[in-house]
């Protein structure tokens, strides 16, 4: 099965440290350890893992399904998607940002839906809420995820568009509805099937 | 009450950071743990501050300790346990 994976700078895994060899060299879990089988993406997995390299990946078999992520006993990194970059990481961020205030609109008022409506310039978004956020929790999700766009960085800000999501209602089914939108959005870009 | 994201606070990563690295969470909970690593830069550095511990005080034995660091560290124990 191909599927993906993102890795930190030099092909690193990013919560254990392991280097991945080279393109085409197998790395396996050891033997009767599925709890340590390698993790990867489906399409639809990838706004939960961002990270500084995305590569297509080749799982061998069995392939087994979880909830934002495949397993498998061993795969093998086969190509670096290098169209995921600083500057898509960039464009992203600011999708989300914006997705941010479309999805908080509706609970401002009617003058600050007014200033922010048609407004796509983050620093002026920030600037346009700020002072309101003590008073509304989504002013202040919109102002987060402006900064996070502008100063921090894709994964932040994606997930605060998924939070606020998830506070306007609908819980975790908000949640995982603004992390599709954001699935589709990188796939689109990316040239994902 | 259902919780709204599938995430860990902060706080609940460093109350499992431990069983984390000695590879003890299920499979649900690593995933969780691991959610919450994307986005939380300071979580992360955490993590990693922890692993450097584990590196370098693992390798200690009890002969490593000097007996006046030893009485000290014992002494501090007690006076935690009894809170003071």
């Amino acid at each position: 099965m191909i599927a993906y994976k993102f890795l930190a700078q030099g092909a690193v895994s990013p919560f254990t440290g392991f280097r991945w060899p080279g393109p085409g060299e197998w790395v396996g879990a050891p033997a009767g350890r599925d709890d340590a089988w390698v993790h990867a993406c489906r399409p639809a997995d990838l706004p939960y893992w961002l990270d500084d390299e995305l590569w297509r990946v080749e799982l061998g078999e069995p392939v087994r399904a979880a909830r934002y992520q495949v397993a498998a006993p061993q795969a093998r990194l086969v190509s670096r998607i290098v169209g995921w970059d600083p500057a898509l990481g960039r464009d992203y961020a600011r999708a989300c940002a914006l997705r941010a205030r479309d999805l908080a609109l509706s609970q401002l008022t009617p003058a600050l839906r007014g200033a922010l409506d048609g407004l796509d310039d983050l620093q002026a978004i920030a600037d346009a809420v700020q002072g309101t956020r003590a008073a509304s929790m989504a002013a202040g999700y919109v102002s987060d995820g402006a900064h996070n766009a502008l100063h921090v960085g894709p994964a932040t800000t994606s997930y605060i568009a998924c939070v606020l999501a998830s506070t306007l209602g609908g819980g975790l089914a908000a949640f995982e509805a603004e992390r599709a939108w954001q699935a589709r959005w990188l796939a689109d870009r990316l040239g994902l099937e | 009450m259902t919780r709204p994201v599938p995430d860990l606070t902060c706080r609940d990563l460093v109350e499992l950071v431990t069983d984390y690295l000695e590879e003890r969470l299920s499979a649900d909970d690593r995933t969780r743990f691991e959610l919450h690593l994307t986005y939380c830069d300071w979580c992360r550095t955490y993590l990693k501050q922890m692993r450097q511990v584990l590196a370098t005080a693992g390798k200690l034995t009890e002969a490593s300790v000097a007996p006046e660091a030893r009485d000290a560290l014992l002494d501090a124990f007690r006076g935690w346990k009894k809170g003071s």
